[in-house]
């Protein structure tokens, strides 16, 4: 369902083509992935489990997860959330009554020997920890290249319609969208090089990234790595946590703020962090309906200036519950929910049933911390920062030296701490380069304190706490 | 500082260690398996999990012909699924010369009642539609091959061992050994283990264990990479194992994922779980000339373990010079395949202090000079 009308955002869409999804025409618009096509078309199974067939659909909408994998013009696996539609593209689901296409006619087998690419930073994410040390690395004249798999860039701040706090220098009353905009056009203008639909998929000494671009794999040898791979969308279980029009709360703030498209009609968020309360709160500015918010902690963790807009509306926010079970027959149809007690035990008999056709989980993030784990970078395990992260010093440098890390991957805050962080690992990686220099450090002295700033105040304490516990490991 | 005694220590929970741990404790033997990390951590974890019949020699065959058997009856005997399935084998020939090899095995092959058979290029087509046979001279085929899920295997000889009363010492390394009234290994939390025999099954590591010891072993490890694509709907059902140098060696796997690898020339010697970058582009090149319908399959994951090899091929099951010490390792990359029956066998051996086959070809006092294994 496409949103014609909506109060803060327009939509910008492309030209009007179709797509053929299993030998039917889908209308579609340049510049939105596949899924969000067939979402728009009323198509929420993508895929189904391969274990147990159940059908799977869009969850987390960034290329984490692998629900949305479909065959695309022959091409098994594809991610459809990341994927851009094109004129005439034929999609179709994977089974086993659908094998893998057979030899495909005129392929002449030829080893190509990887092109390498140096440069001077690798930025692996392309999101405001990324874009942010690209701007201030390339101040001091580093050239670097900016990996995205995505084919937007941007990250998360693409679909945060929200006003950032802070200060002047963290774009305070700017919306995380136009923020975005401000990044990518000041990383090019310090010479960044950013390639989109672009996979970093290993890491090898020293200091080398495999990546895959246009369909040809490459070498990227860089003098310094920035890993800014941001996080994924943690899961609770219950039974039918898998069923399409369950979704992690990015993935519905990426379909209706980036794409236009609402999930559906009526809506239970489960998770009244920040994130689940503004994403509630966004639905219903696109005009969807939402049931109530659920939470498991005894109280709400969003601050008050945007749960207080859900209260005022009328939407209850039910704090010491969980999830269940959720139901439907290859559609979520409805959720329980129930009160836990204060050792997270149900308490029996106090079920409440919403009839709903959207789940949303804002239930917290982990650090997609892969690649550092694969590079063999020290890893610990801190809770108040996500779960595993990589340990690293003041200057974001990871136990590799050289190798750097900044926003959610180095603990799970806001994107104001990752514009911060990521300058910072911009500023050392020049040093690095360049040596120490008064103008370096004293830039240096100007973010941290920022980031010290920030994370002083209550909101900031599981920050502050976590990277406490990071600096003294590392 | 704890002190635990059994009557065999195992040294190794890969393959070869909790299959011989579980037939020792069948037979009542208090039984205590170590290892420096996971289960299956050292090369089992690592390999493809390939089973074939097709060997160049009796004793080799006949062992595979009764590991094949185990497999097919882990489902029933562990209650869980291994992921076994006989999707055959097919090895390709792209030179006379090992098309002749193969001509030579399948006559010892067919003596030892294996169902296996040469097949010109067309029948190997048909048989796999998406292979392309440019270049090919001849196939050896045999349906009975098959694959197996290693996890899944350790999982039930664990089950059953501690089931029988043995016992698992896993993320603890043996860092000293000594032979005092009976075998003292020192692990890394600073307890003993103490027993009157110990079989060294530490695939890579197995050399340096012994050298305290005064025994130095014919043993070399090797680093080999593999590589795993993501999950496809199921099209291609044997292995193929392409024999040419620049070849390799592949299989879809029940789950849908097409695991493959092959064998680097020269060899990168030593223990190494590193990974290079010219293998993912190598073996995507390899494998997509071999069945083109994979040049579009996204590759997962990636990694490295070790092949402990010897100078023949074979590997290295025997009681060593020291009395109570045994030793299985030497697997030159079939530890998987061979096992199930290698456990029974060693499981025995350790008890009765006889082999139920003939293997001579495994001990350690043979000639090892180079060429007893063809198709390595």
């Amino acid at each position: 369902m496409r949103l014609e009308q909506h109060p803060i955002l327009e939509f910008h869409r492309g030209r009007r083509i179709t797509i053929d999804f299993e030998g039917r025409n889908v209308p579609a618009f340049e510049g939105e992935p596949i899924a969000a096509a067939l979402h728009a078309a009323g198509v929420t199974t993508l895929s189904h489990s391969v274990r147990t067939h159940s059908p799977r659909g869009l969850f987390c909408a960034i290329g984490k997860c692998a629900a949305c994998v479909m065959e695309v013009n022959g091409i098994p696996n594809v991610r459809t959330c990341i994927e851009p539609v094109r004129q005439g593209m034929r999609v179709r689901r994977q089974s086993a009554e659908h094998p893998p296409p057979g030899n495909p006619e005129n392929f002449m087998p030829r080893f190509h020997e990887p092109e390498t690419v140096e440069t001077d930073l690798a930025i692996v994410g392309g999101g405001p920890a990324g874009l942010s040390a690209a701007v201030y690395a390339g101040r001091f004249g580093l050239r670097s290249i900016v990996v995205e798999e995505n084919y937007l860039v941007g990250g998360q701040l693409i679909k945060q319609t929200h006003k950032f706090f802070g200060s002047r220098s963290h774009y305070a009353g700017v919306r995380g969208v136009d923020i975005a905009a401000i990044l990518i056009r000041e990383a090019r203008d310090t010479g960044a090089d950013i390639w989109t639909s672009s996979s970093v998929i290993g890491y090898f000494p020293e200091k080398e990234l495999g990546v895959i671009r246009n369909g040809r794999y490459l070498r990227i040898r860089a003098r310094n790595i920035l890993v800014a791979t941001g996080a994924s969308e943690k899961m609770i279980s219950f039974p039918g946590n898998d069923l399409p029009g369950v979704y992690g709360a990015g993935a519905i703030q990426t379909l209706m703020n980036v794409h236009g498209i609402i999930p559906g009609r009526r809506v239970l968020m489960v998770g009244a962090g920040n994130i689940g309360v503004i994403v509630a709160y966004q639905l219903m500015q696109a005009g969807v309906q939402v049931a109530a918010v659920c939470e498991g902690l005894p109280r709400v963790g969003a601050y008050l200036v945007h749960s207080a807009k859900l209260l005022r509306l009328g939407v209850p926010i039910l704090t010491a519950h969980t999830v269940s079970k959720a139901w439907g027959n290859g559609h979520l149809k409805g959720v329980e929910i129930q009160a836990v007690d204060s050792r997270w035990q149900p308490i029996a008999g106090t079920e409440k049933r919403f009839e709903v056709d959207t789940l949303g989980l804002a239930v917290g993030l982990s650090p997609s911390v892969e690649l550092l784990s694969q590079a063999g970078a020290k890893m610990c395990w801190v809770s108040e920062l996500g779960g595993y992260v990589a340990r690293h010093d003041e200057f974001m440098q990871t136990s590799i030296p050289g190798v750097f890390v900044a926003g959610d991957v180095a603990g799970i805050e806001e994107a104001s701490a990752a514009m911060m962080e990521g300058r910072i690992a911009g500023i050392h990686a020049a040093r690095r380069l360049l040596g120490p220099s008064t103008e370096l450090d004293s830039l240096h002295r100007e973010q941290a304190a920022e980031l010290a700033v920030m994370r002083d105040g209550p909101f900031g304490e599981k920050a502050r706490l976590g990277n406490q516990r990071l600096l003294k490991e590392a | 500082m704890s002190t635990v005694t059994c009557e065999v220590a195992v040294i190794g929970a890969g393959i070869i260690g909790t299959a011989t741990a579980h037939y020792l404790s069948a037979r009542g033997v208090d039984v205590v398996v170590i290892d420096r990390s996971y289960m299956g951590s050292g090369s089992t974890g690592r390999c493809i999990g390939g089973l074939r019949h097709q060997f160049s020699t009796p004793p080799s065959i006949r062992l595979m012909k009764e590991s094949i058997r185990l497999f097919s009856e882990m489902e029933e005997e562990f209650g869980h699924s291994v992921e076994f399935s006989q999707g055959g084998y097919l090895l390709l020939a792209h030179s006379d010369e090992m098309a002749a090899t193969f001509r030579a095995n399948i006559r010892v092959q067919r003596a030892e009642g294996i169902n296996v058979s040469l097949l010109d290029p067309k029948e190997a087509h048909d048989l796999v539609p998406q292979l392309n046979t440019e270049g090919l001279v001849a196939g050896a085929w045999c349906p009975d091959d098959g694959q197996a899920f290693p996890f899944a295997v350790l999982k039930g000889y664990r089950k059953r061992t501690e089931n029988a009363g043995g016992r698992f010492i896993l993320h603890n390394p043996v860092v000293n050994f000594r032979r005092n009234a009976n075998f003292e290994l020192f692990l890394g939390d600073g307890s003993i283990v103490e027993a009157p025999r110990v079989l060294l099954a530490a695939g890579p590591w197995t050399r340096e264990l012994a050298k305290p010891l005064g025994i130095d072993l014919p043993l070399a490890p090797e680093r080999h990479e593999a590589m795993i694509t993501e999950r496809m709907p199921r099209f291609l059902k044997p292995m193929l194992v392409d024999y040419r140098p620049d070849g390799c060696y592949f299989q879809q796997m029940l789950t849908g994922q097409v695991i493959g690898c092959y064998t680097p020339v020269p060899a990168v010697p030593g223990i190494r779980e590193d990974v290079s970058f010219e293998f993912l582009p190598q073996v995507a090149w390899r494998m997509s000339r071999l069945v083109p319908a994979l040049r579009n399959a996204a590759i997962l994951r990636h990694w490295a373990g070790c092949y402990t090899m010897t100078p023949d091929g074979n590997p290295v099951l025997d009681r060593t010079p020291l009395d109570g010490l045994f030793v299985a390792s030497g697997m030159c990359g079939h530890g998987f395949m061979f096992g199930p029956a290698m456990g029974h066998h060693m499981a025995d051996f350790i008890l009765d202090g006889e082999w139920g086959m003939d293997f001579s070809e495994f001990a350690l006092d043979r000639d090892f000079s180079p060429g007893a294994e063809t198709l390595k």
